[in-house]
């Protein structure tokens, strides 16, 4: 059977991956509204400090990490239905992985240069 | 315009006995489409999706500036004070809102629950009610 070429790896593994990434942006995206709500970090520097604890840094990452994850699988669904031309939607979808790896990349250096 | 389904005589390559094939008029006009309330609530969810997508790297953007200086602070404070960044701001937490709520739905149905079409409209409807209630919340606490 000749598969139809999708622009990437199709299957389970995806659907899995986007759920878990949802349940995972849940979880930490409630933490870290919690921790808004009781910490009002209105200035610089409650706001600044509130970063340096390693927990949060951990926890801000696995939240970006887990949007980029889940925004990559949903945009390639996106894609695959809506661009039909092949050699359009597979730049797009090369397009749209590339920001979302820069974003990991740039949320890391975020939290990881900050100075105490 | 309306174009009537019309019948096509073919012959069948098997048997080669006569097929009446009926060529029914796809109409795809999205305007006049009526969609169901389940299907604005996939649709939007897609919507919603792509946009949180690409406000991403702003919120990056912003979330870095904040972080560099006092007066970094300050000036991310402004972005998200004028009203564009305000305009801005109660569409991203709609979007949150509705994205997450229609999610949570979504995963309950995984585990096969609320998939009968009755229960399935009543939980489209609290997506819709609740995620509006928060977006309203949000605009009011913003610009009221």
């Amino acid at each position: 059977m000749k598969r139809p070429v999708t622009g990437s790896h199709s299957g389970t593994g995806w659907w899995l991956a986007q759920r878990v990434s949802a349940v995972v942006i849940l979880l930490a995206g409630g933490v870290l509204l919690a921790a808004y709500w009781v910490a009002a970090p209105f200035d610089f520097f409650t706001w600044h400090s509130a970063f340096q604890a390693t927990w949060m840094k951990l926890l801000v990452w696995l939240l970006v990490a887990s949007l980029c994850i889940h925004a990559w699988v949903g945009l390639r669904d996106v894609l695959m239905d809506y661009v039909k031309p092949l050699v359009l939607r597979l730049a797009l979808n090369v397009l749209v992985t590339l920001v979302l790896v820069m974003s990991v990349v740039w949320v890391s250096m975020i939290l990881w240069s900050l100075h105490g | 315009m309306f174009t009537v389904a019309t019948k096509v005589y073919t012959r069948d390559s098997i048997n080669n006995s006569i097929l009446i094939v009926i060529k029914r008029p796809v109409y795809l006009n999205l305007f006049r489409l009526h969609l169901p309330l389940l299907g604005w609530v996939s649709i939007l969810h897609r919507v919603t999706g792509v946009l949180l997508f690409f406000v991403l790297p702003a919120g990056l953007h912003v979330l870095q500036l904040s972080l560099s200086s006092p007066t970094g602070f300050i000036k991310a404070a402004a972005i998200l004070n004028n009203p564009p960044g305000r305009l801005i701001s109660v569409m991203v937490i709609g979007s949150l809102a509705y994205h997450a709520f229609a999610g949570l739905r979504h995963l309950a149905m995984d585990v096969h629950w609320g998939v009968e079409k009755s229960r399935a409209r009543i939980s489209a409807r609290w997506v819709m009610i609740v995620s509006g209630l928060v977006t309203v919340l949000a605009a009011w606490s913003l610009f009221g």
